[in-house]
C-alpha cells in the first residue's frame, strides 16, 4: 500500500495484489454487517458491487419502506455498527429515538453505497488498471518501494510494517501487477469517510476505545509474537487497521494541501 | 434600521429553542479528518477548525454548531455519515 498522491485532478495510490484482497474483503464484510449483502456476490454477477443506476423493483420497494417509516428503530445490536449508527443523545431517549427513525436508513445506505465505490475501486476498477502496471518492469517495483520508504518517513519511520512489505514486493517477480487506486478528488472525502468507517469496526473489534488501547495496539503489531490462532487473527486485524490508518492520512495530506471550498462559511 | 416584527418574533424563537450539536472524542479518528470534517462541512476557517478539533481531542468534547433542533438533527446526521459520533442537545442542558 502506497501513500496517495495527486495526479491532475484525481488522487492516485497502488495497492499489492494481497493488501489489494485482503482490503476489498474487509470493505465487504462492513458492508455485510451494515445489512449490503456480500458485495463479492452482487460484483460476480453485475460486475459492480453498486446497484445498478435505474434502481430495478426491490430497491424502490426498500425506498418506499424507508419513506414510510414510522415505528420505532431500535438501536443495533452489534457495538460495532452501533458505532457507525450511534445514539444522536446520551441521556435523552426520546430525541435518540426520533433521530434514528428518521435518519438511520439514510445512514446505513449511504456508508454501503460508499463502501460499493471503494469496494469496485479495489476491484473491478483497480483490475482494469493492471495493464497499465504490467507495462511497468522491476524499476517500477524499485520506484515504489523508494517511495514507500518517503512515505514512511513522513509518516514517523518506525512504526511501520513496511520492511516485510518490500521484501515481498521485491520477491514476488514481475508478473503479479500492483494495482492503481483511482479517485478523483471531489470523491476523495466519501473515500475518507468510507476509510473511517472501515477502521471504526476494526477500531471496535481490536478494542481501541482509548489513545491508550491505540497505542498497545500499535506496540503488539510491531513486536508482537503471537504462537496462538487467535493472537495471529488479531496482529493481523491490527496491521489492517493501523495500514489503513496511515493510507488515509496521506489521503487526507493531499486533501488539506488543497483545502476544501467553504460552502456555507459558517463562524 | 426598522427591525419588522416577524424577524424579531423569528430570533426570540431560535432563542427559545437552542441546540447544539456536540462532537465527542474517539481514539479511532484522525485529527487531521476530523478538521478537515469541520472545515469542508461548516465551512469553518482552518483557524476555528483546528481549535474545535483540539478541543474534541483534549477536553473529551465540543459543541461544534448551535440552532435549532431541526437543524442540528441535519449537523448530527452529517457527522455520523462522515463516521464522527455526534450528539445534539438544548444548548442549556
Amino acid at each position: 500500500m502506497r501513500a496517495f498522491r495527486r495526479e491532475g485532478d484525481e488522487l492516485v495510490a497502488e495497492v499489492d495484489p494481497g493488501e489489494r484482497e485482503v482490503l476489498a474483503t474487509v470493505v465487504a464484510d462492513v458492508a455485510e454487517l451494515l445489512g449490503g449483502g456480500r458485495f463479492e456476490d452482487r460484483a460476480r454477477e453485475t460486475g459492480s458491487a453498486r446497484p445498478a443506476a435505474d434502481g430495478g423493483a426491490p430497491h424502490d420497494a426498500a425506498s418506499l419502506a424507508v419513506r414510510l417509516r414510522l415505528d420505532p428503530l431500535p438501536a443495533p445490536d452489534d457495538p460495532a455498527v452501533h458505532r457507525l449508527l450511534p445514539d444522536a443523545s446520551r441521556d435523552d431517549a426520546e430525541v435518540a429515538a426520533e433521530f434514528r427513525r428518521l435518519t438511520e436508513d439514510d445512514l446505513r445506505q449511504q456508508k454501503i453505497d460508499r463502501l460499493a465505490v471503494l469496494f469496485d475501486a479495489l476491484t473491478v476498477e483497480a483490475l482494469a488498471h493492471d495493464g497499465d502496471a504490467d507495462a511497468d518492469d522491476a524499476d517500477a517495483d524499485d520506484a515504489a518501494a523508494t517511495a514507500d520508504d518517503a512515505a514512511d518517513a513522513r509518516a514517523g519511520g518506525t512504526d511501520r510494517p513496511g520492511d516485510d512489505r518490500r521484501r515481498r514486493r521485491r520477491s514476488r517477480g514481475r508478473h503479479e501487477a500492483v494495482a492503481v487506486v483511482r479517485v478523483t478528488r471531489d470523491r476523495a472525502p466519501a473515500l475518507a469517510a468510507t476509510l473511517t468507517d472501515v477502521r471504526l469496526v476494526l477500531g471496535e473489534r481490536l478494542g481501541v476505545v482509548d489513545e491508550e488501547a491505540s497505542e498497545r495496539l500499535e506496540d503488539e503489531v510491531v513486536r508482537g509474537r503471537p504462537e496462538d490462532a487467535a493472537g495471529q487473527a488479531r496482529q493481523y486485524l491490527g496491521s489492517v487497521f493501523l495500514a489503513l490508518g496511515w493510507w488515509q492520512e496521506t489521503l487526507m495530506a493531499c486533501l488539506l494541501a488543497d483545502p476544501p471550498d467553504a460552502p456555507g462559511g459558517r463562524d | 434600521m426598522e427591525i419588522a416584527p416577524e424577524e424579531t418574533a423569528r430570533t426570540d424563537g431560535q432563542l427559545a429553542d437552542a441546540w447544539v450539536t456536540i462532537v465527542w472524542n474517539d481514539p479511532v479518528n484522525l485529527m487531521s479528518y476530523v478538521a478537515y470534517v469541520f472545515r469542508s462541512y461548516f465551512g469553518y476557517p482552518e483557524a476555528k477548525a483546528e481549535k474545535l478539533m483540539l478541543e474534541v481531542h483534549e477536553q473529551g468534547r465540543s459543541a461544534v454548531s448551535t440552532g435549532n433542533r431541526e437543524q442540528m438533527e441535519v449537523d448530527v446526521q452529517a457527522m455520523h455519515s462522515f463516521g464522527l459520533w455526534a450528539t445534539l442537545q438544548r444548548s442549556d442542558a
